[in-house]
C-alpha cells in the first residue's frame, strides 16, 4: 500500500518536475516570470484558474463538510461559485488592462503614489501568508496520515517543491503545474462520481433518502454547520467580494493577452470549478452513507478525509488492490492540488515584494530587467521559507481561523480599495491607506475573538467577520478620503485610468508617444 | 497577391514593440485612432501583423467602426514591414493630441460606460440577489429550507441547485452580450478620440 502511494507520489512530482525542466527554459523575462508572456488563451488560464481555485481545502473540505453537516457543506461550495460573479463582471477585466503584474499594479496605476502600492504590498502579503500556512498543514497532515512521514519533513518537502516550480519556471511552470492538477482533479472526481452514482444505480435522490434515514432530516435543512442566522449570509459576502480581492487570483488575469481572453477564463473555470463544486454535494452524502459519520470523524474530526474514504470504499474497501489504488491516486492528487495552490500563492508573494517593494517603491522602477528577474527569484525563496517556516510552527495549532482570515481580509481590505480605485474618481491615496488598515484590523481582530479562534466563548458570534469588516473597510476608505482634497491631478489620474481600465487604451502613453514623435 | 490598396498608401506607424497579436492590433486601433490610416484592407507591411491577429482569433472580426477587415492569411506573404513616412500628421496642425479627460467625456465612451452598465446591473443584481437572499433564507427559516419537494430532497437542497444554474446562466450572458457589444463600442472610442478631441 505505502509503497503503491509512493510510486503515484513520485510520478505525480516527476511530471511536475519536467514542466518546471520545460518551462525554466522558457523563462528569461520578467513578463515570463511574472505572467507567462502573457500569452496564455483562455482554455488553458481557464484550467489554470480552476486548479488555483480547487485547492485541497475545496477538494476535501467541502465533501467533509458535507458528509457531517449536509447542506450547510453544500451552501459552502456554492458560495465559492458565487464568488466569481463579480470577478467576471467587475473585477477580471479592469484588472488585466491596467495592470502588467500584481495587485499592487493596479492600485499605483490609479494613484500614481508609492504608497499607495504600498498598501497592496500589506494586503498581498498578509491574504497569502494566511491562505498558504492551512494549505502547508493540510499537506503535512495528509503526507503524514498516508505515508507515516512525520509532519515536519512533508512541510518541507512542499516547501520545496513550491520552490522549485516558482523559482526556476516561474508562471509559466506554475500555470501548467495547476492544469495538470486541475486536470487530475476532474478526472478523479468524474470517475469517484460515476462510480458513485454506479451503486446507487443512478438514482442520485437515493443518497439524500439514505442520509434522511440515517442521520436525520436537520441533514437535508440548513444549520448544521452555522450556530448564528447570519453566518450563512456573511460566508456569502466573504467569498463574493474576498475572491475579487485574493491577489493570486488577480495575478492569473495578467497572463492573457486581452481582456476578451480574461473573461473567457473565468467562463472556462465557472464551468470546471462549478461542476466540481457541485459534486461534492454527492460525494460527501456517499461518504456519510457508505462511510459512516462515526468512520469519517474517527479519522480526522474535521471530515476533511471523506473523500479518500468514500474512494477506498468505492474501490472495493481496506485491503483491496481496487480500493488502495483509488486511494493512493486521491491522495496523491490532493497533495498536488496542495503543491500547486501554494506554488501560485508563493509567485504572487514574491511579486509582491520583488516588483512592488523592491523594484517599484524602493528603486522608483529604476532597475535592469536581468537584476528584476533575480530580485524575483530572490524573493520567491525568501517567500518559501517563511512559508515552510509558519507551517512548521502551526503544527497541532487550529489553523482554520486562519482560512477564515484570508478571505476576509481579502473582502475588507483589497476589495474595497480594488473596487474604490477602478470607479470612485474622488478616491485618493489616503483613502487606500485608511480602506487597507481599517478593513485589514477590524477582519484581524473579528476572526480572532470570533469562534472560529475562542471557540465557545466568543465575543463575536458571527465565524466569518466579512458582513460587519468589509462595511468598516469601506468606511475607512470614505473617510480618509474625504479627509484630504480632491485635486486636479488626482482627477486627471482617474480619467486615464478608467479610460483604460474600460477599454484598454492607455491615452497616456498615446500621448507621450505623439510628443517624443513630433519633438 | 494581395488586396490592392484604394487610393493612396496611408501613413503607418509602426508599432514600437510588436511582440504579440494583441499589442499589434492596439497599436493598429491608435494609427486609427489618430486617423493616419483607415484599416479597410491588406497593406504592404499591415498584413503580415494583421495575419497574426487573424490567426490567433479565427474568427474575421469584423467592426463596423473601426473597420477592420482582416483578409485570408493565405493571401499573405512575407514581406518586411514598411514603416511609411507620415505624409501628414494629425498632431502636427491638425486636431490635438487626446486627452484622458476628452476621452472619458467623449460620447462614444459614454455609450461604453452605458452599455456596460445595462448589462452588468441587472446580471450581477438578480444573481447576487438571489444568492443572498438564498443565504437568509438558511439563516432565518430554517422550516422553508427543510420543506420536502420530491421523497427526501428538499427545497433548501433545490435553491442551492439553482445558484448553480442562476451562477451559469449570468456568466454565460455576461459573456455572451461583452463579446458582443463591450469590445467593438470600445474600439469605436478609440476610433474617435480623435475626432473628438478637436
Amino acid at each position: 500500500m505505502k509503497l503503491l502511494t509512493v510510486a503515484i507520489f513520485v510520478v505525480i512530482l516527476a511530471v511536475t518536475l519536467l514542466i518546471t525542466y520545460w518551462a525554466a527554459r522558457k523563462t528569461h523575462t520578467t513578463s515570463e516570470f511574472y505572467a507567462a508572456g502573457g500569452n496564455l488563451s483562455a482554455r488553458a488560464n481557464g484550467f489554470a484558474l480552476a486548479g488555483d481555485w480547487m485547492s485541497a481545502a475545496a477538494f476535501l473540505g467541502f465533501s467533509g463538510l458535507v458528509s457531517l453537516y449536509g447542506m450547510d457543506g453544500s451552501l459552502y461550495a456554492v458560495a465559492a461559485l458565487a464568488a466569481f460573479l463579480v470577478v467576471l463582471m467587475v473585477i477580471a477585466e479592469p484588472v488585466r488592462n491596467t495592470g502588467r503584474f500584481t495587485f499592487g499594479d493596479v492600485i499605483a496605476e490609479r494613484m500614481q503614489r508609492p504608497s499607495a502600492r504600498l498598501a497592496a504590498i500589506v494586503g498581498t502579503i498578509v491574504v497569502n501568508i494566511a491562505y498558504m500556512v492551512p494549505q502547508m498543514a493540510g499537506a503535512g497532515a495528509l503526507v503524514k496520515l498516508l505515508l507515516g512521514v512525520p509532519y515536519d519533513i512533508a512541510v518541507v518537502l512542499v516547501g520545496v517543491g513550491m520552490i522549485v516550480y516558482v523559482l526556476f519556471g516561474g508562471m509559466i511552470a506554475t500555470t501548467w503545474v495547476q492544469i495538470v492538477k486541475a486536470v487530475l482533479l476532474l478526472v478523479a472526481a468524474t470517475v469517484l462520481v460515476f462510480m458513485l452514482l454506479a451503486t446507487v444505480h443512478f438514482k442520485p435522490l437515493s443518497l439524500f433518502a439514505s442520509v434522511e434515514k440515517m442521520y436525520g432530516a436537520k441533514m437535508l435543512s440548513p444549520g448544521g454547520y452555522f450556530n448564528h442566522p447570519l453566518d450563512t449570509l456573511s460566508l456569502f459576502i466573504s467569498f463574493i467580494f474576498g475572491v475579487a480581492g485574493l491577489p493570486h487570483i488577480m495575478t492569473r488575469f495578467y497572463t492573457v493577452p486581452d481582456a476578451k481572453t480574461a473573461r473567457k477564463s473565468v467562463l472556462w473555470l465557472m464551468f470546471l470549478a462549478g461542476s466540481f463544486f457541485m459534486v461534492t454535494t454527492l460525494i460527501g452524502l456517499g461518504s456519510a452513507t457508505f462511510v459512516g459519520q462515526s468512520a469519517i470523524r474517527s479519522i480526522d474530526p474535521g471530515g476533511n478525509l471523506a473523500l479518500p474514504l468514500l474512494a477506498l470504499y468505492l474501490g472495493g474497501g481496506a485491503g483491496t488492490i481496487g480500493g488502495q489504488v483509488f486511494l493512493a491516486s486521491i491522495c496523491a492528487i490532493a497533495f498536488a492540488a496542495i503543491l500547486a495552490v501554494v506554488a501560485g500563492l508563493t509567485l504572487a508573494s514574491s511579486g509582491a515584494i520583488a516588483h512592488d517593494l523592491y523594484v517599484n517603491v524602493i528603486h522608483g522602477g529604476k532597475v535592469s530587467e536581468v537584476k528584476q528577474v533575480r530580485v524575483a527569484r530572490t524573493a520567491t525563496m525568501l517567500v518559501g521559507v517563511v512559508a515552510v517556516t509558519l507551517g512548521l510552527l502551526a503544527q497541532g495549532i487550529n489553523v482554520g481561523v486562519l482560512v477564515i482570515l484570508a478571505i476576509s481580509v481579502a473582502a475588507s481590505a483589497n476589495f474595497p480599495i480594488i473596487f474604490l480605485s477602478i470607479f470612485w474618481r474622488r478616491f485618493n491615496t489616503a483613502g487606500v491607506i485608511g480602506g487597507m488598515t481599517a478593513g485589514l484590523v477590524s477582519s484581524v481582530a473579528l476572526a480572532f475573538v470570533g469562534p472560529a479562534f475562542m471557540k465557545d466563548h466568543a465575543l463575536f458570534p458571527i465565524v466569518n467577520p466579512a458582513i460587519v469588516s468589509m462595511p468598516i473597510g469601506f468606511l475607512g476608505a470614505w473617510i480618509f478620503t474625504m479627509l484630504t482634497p480632491h485635486t486636479s491631478n488626482n482627477n486627471d489620474n482617474f480619467d486615464a485610468f478608467f479610460v483604460r481600465a474600460q477599454t484598454g487604451v492607455n491615452i497616456k502613453e498615446i500621448a507621450q508617444r505623439d510628443r517624443s514623435r513630433n519633438a | 497577391m494581395w488586396f490592392k490598396p484604394s487610393g493612396e498608401i496611408p501613413a503607418y506607424r509602426r508599432p514600437t514593440k510588436s511582440t504579440g497579436p494583441n499589442q499589434v492590433l492596439s497599436a493598429l486601433r491608435s494609427n486609427a485612432a489618430q486617423g493616419e490610416i483607415e484599416i479597410l484592407g491588406g497593406w504592404p507591411g499591415l498584413c503580415l501583423e494583421l495575419a497574426h491577429v487573424a490567426r490567433k482569433r479565427k474568427r474575421r472580426p469584423t467592426n463596423r467602426c473601426a473597420q477592420i477587415k482582416i483578409m485570408e492569411t493565405s493571401m499573405i506573404e512575407l514581406l518586411p514591414l514598411v514603416p511609411v513616412d507620415s505624409m501628414s500628421s494629425p498632431t502636427d496642425n491638425g486636431p490635438e493630441a487626446p486627452t484622458s479627460q476628452s476621452v472619458s467625456r467623449s460620447p462614444s465612451f459614454r455609450k461604453l460606460m452605458s452599455i456596460k452598465r445595462r448589462a452588468i446591473a441587472p446580471l450581477l443584481g438578480i444573481s447576487l440577489m438571489y444568492s443572498f437572499g438564498v443565504a437568509l433564507l438558511s439563516g432565518f427559516a430554517h422550516d422553508v429550507m427543510s420543506t420536502k419537494v420530491s421523497g427526501s430532497f428538499t427545497l433548501g437542497y433545490l435553491l442551492v441547485l439553482g445558484i448553480y444554474g442562476v451562477c451559469w446562466l449570468v456568466a454565460i450572458a455576461y459573456v455572451v452580450v461583452a463579446n458582443r457589444l463591450f469590445d467593438s463600442q470600445a474600439l469605436c472610442v478609440v476610433a474617435s478620440i480623435s475626432g473628438e478631441a478637436s
